[in-house]
């Protein structure tokens, strides 16, 4: 299973194309998984959902993919390229970081870079919980997921 | 050494406060993210403590928390959203990378909005909290001057 999370450089970035074109990623991943419960949305001892999908943190290797946009505050350059920055094998979690790069941020955000950039994420998932022996990462399904988003921002073009 | 963080822009920790129109102000402890790893291995192990140990050499030098006001890291507000850009609640961090768990920061955006001290990010922190809460911000003065001046 897929998520993905954004962390900003600086307050002008809100409302910017970037955090336009991330924000509806964010939520065609959502629309296309379901709740994430045990995160936020739900808590662990909180009822289930009785419609649609949803995941449960740490009944299956999922991945959280989050961006790191440079900005005024901010310019996370130490991270140079995508990888795995945080696991956790109780919770099956793994932490992708992706670094956007500023050109990307510059024009507005790039749909073929948060495709290309959540695929990168999907092949460093499988390998790591594939070394650390905590279960099959279900590529399939996140490439699925890819592919509604790929859809979703396709059709926000030029709005 | 972690690398200075922000290259050009970055300045170090001169005890004001940064707005996003006014310049940078970042130290490498504060976007350390090797620092926090918990569980992986593809880093050099002596490269993640060098790291770790640079982000609190400032505190512990002086025998100062992170937590507290007198820490001389630089200090964050940030705003947290939902994907639907839902404001969720201020808050204040010394390290925007790993304030929040995995799983917490799924389908959330982290704003920072202000850098400098932590004394100086608690005092407009308690402002804006006071005047302009979130639903998370559980703290017992939210919404206290609701619609006042921060």
């Amino acid at each position: 299973m897929i998520t993905i999370g954004v962390n900003y450089g600086g307050p002008e970035q809100k409302g910017s194309g970037v955090y336009r074109q991330l924000n509806a990623a964010m939520s065609a991943i959502s629309d296309a998984r379901g709740p994430w419960v045990g995160g936020d949305d739900f808590e662990p001892g909180e009822p289930r959902p009785v419609t649609g999908p949803f995941f449960e943190v740490g009944s299956a290797p999922a991945l959280n993919v989050i961006f790191y946009v440079p900005g005024s505050l901010l310019s996370y350059s130490d991270l140079k390229k995508i990888e795995a920055a945080r696991f956790s094998r109780t919770k099956k979690l793994l932490l992708v970081a992706v670094p956007v790069p500023r050109d990307v941020v510059q024009a507005g955000g790039s749909v073929g870079f948060v495709i290309d950039a959540l695929r990168q994420a999907v092949a460093v998932a499988a390998e790591v919980f594939a070394r650390k022996n905590v279960g099959v990462f279900d590529q399939a399904r996140a490439e699925a997921i890819i592919q509604k988003v790929q859809e979703a921002l396709a059709t926000r073009r030029g709005d | 050494m972690v690398p200075l963080a922000g290259g050009d822009e970055a300045e170090q920790h001169s005890g004001g406060v940064s707005y996003a129109s006014g310049g940078a102000q970042v130290a490498a402890e504060d976007v350390n993210l090797v620092g926090a790893l918990e569980d992986w291995s593809g880093i050099d192990y002596e490269a993640r403590m060098a790291a770790s140990d640079a982000a609190w050499d400032a505190d512990n030098a002086i025998n100062i928390h992170g937590n507290s006001l007198q820490s001389p890291r630089t200090a964050y507000l940030y705003r947290l959203e939902t994907k639907g850009g839902q404001f969720l609640k201020w808050g204040i961090t010394q390290n925007m990378g790993t304030r929040y768990s995995k799983a917490f920061m799924a389908d959330k955006n982290m704003i920072p909005w202000a850098s400098g001290t932590r004394a100086n990010m608690v005092s407009m922190e308690r402002g804006l909290v006071e005047t302009q809460p979130g639903p998370l911000n559980c703290e017992p003065w939210a919404g206290t001057r609701l619609g006042g001046q921060p």
